[in-house]
């Protein structure tokens, strides 16, 4: 019994720091990304995807909708609406990546900043935004438990 | 399941009206259609008004490049860069202005081509072309 109640403690704390960790990284993705706007509004453009008029909103739109839903992980406020629209951006995101590499396109992620002039690293950018997904399909999953007891 | 819809609104909301406020008042909030240049981007107009002499670069595909290219324009891409280096190398002078060109505003080809000449050769008067190849066609219509 202490050997059961000793790993549902651990697993709580990993999904405290995962949640906070989650947190902090869509908090500081979305920082930088509203410290250029311009630099996002190219990124978003590079993928070629959206007229420019909604690209140009969703400039502005998006980081911010990180920094929110950041910011709702770690203090646990509205956090099944952040991790919901979190998976659906992810989604969205890898979509339009598997889009661009298969027409060939050099695109920016913007997901940090400004990269520079680096060559776009598909297989990359795809494996870190799997994992991102599955670490937030994980504690939306565990979430949803926990609010059912 | 209603308290789920509220939340998430909420958070659209808030996104919104911190969206509107950064577009309001952040000193680099993108213009609607204004053109920004980048770093060593040069306008096709401000190139062709120069008194220096031009090399064309194009840095697209050598596919496209076959398919049609800026007159006097002389193919190098990443793809085959030593062989191609060679070929540039023969073709370049110092007097002349560089300018390197891929397929649009969008595409990161020539900027690459264009700091692979400055750190490689040294090379100083290298330009990107702005909007490249795109830009140059819809001026010939």
């Amino acid at each position: 019994m202490g050997n059961m109640d000793q790993r549902a403690k651990l697993i709580k704390i990993l999904f405290i720091v995962l949640q906070i960790g989650m947190g902090g990284l869509f908090i500081i993705a979305g920082t930088l990304k509203i410290l250029d706007p311009s630099n996002f509004l190219t990124a978003i453009e590079t993928f070629q995807l959206l007229p420019y008029p909604l690209a140009y909103f969703i400039a502005y739109l998006l980081p911010w909708m990180e920094i929110i839903c950041g910011l709702a992980l770690i203090f646990k406020k509205g956090q099944m609406s952040a991790l919901i629209i979190l998976t659906a951006l992810i989604t969205v995101f890898i979509i339009a990546l598997a889009l661009s590499w298969g027409r060939g396109l050099d695109i920016v992620c913007g997901c940090f900043g400004n990269p520079g002039s680096l060559k776009t690293n598909y297989p990359w950018l795809l494996t870190r935004n799997f994992a991102l997904l599955a670490v937030i399909i994980l504690i939306l999953i565990r979430n949803k438990k926990l609010c059912r007891r | 399941m209603n308290q789920f819809i509220k939340e998430t609104g909420l958070i659209c909301l808030i996104a919104l009206f911190l969206g509107l406020l950064t577009w309001s008042f952040h000193p680099g909030a993108p213009d609607f259609h204004k053109i920004d240049l980048e770093d060593g981007e040069i306008l096709l107009k401000t190139a062709l008004e120069s008194a220096d002499p031009l090399l064309w670069v194009d840095a697209r595909s050598k596919d496209n490049f076959e398919l049609d290219h800026i007159p006097g324009a002389i193919l190098l891409n990443e793809d085959d860069w030593e062989y191609l280096l060679a070929e540039f190398m023969e073709k370049w002078g110092p007097d002349q202005k560089v300018i390197v060109y891929c397929d649009s505003r969008l595409c990161r080809a020539s900027k690459n081509v264009a700091q692979r000449l400055q750190d490689e050769l040294q090379l100083n008067n290298v330009y990107t072309l702005h909007g490249g190849w795109e830009t140059w066609t819809s001026e010939q219509n």
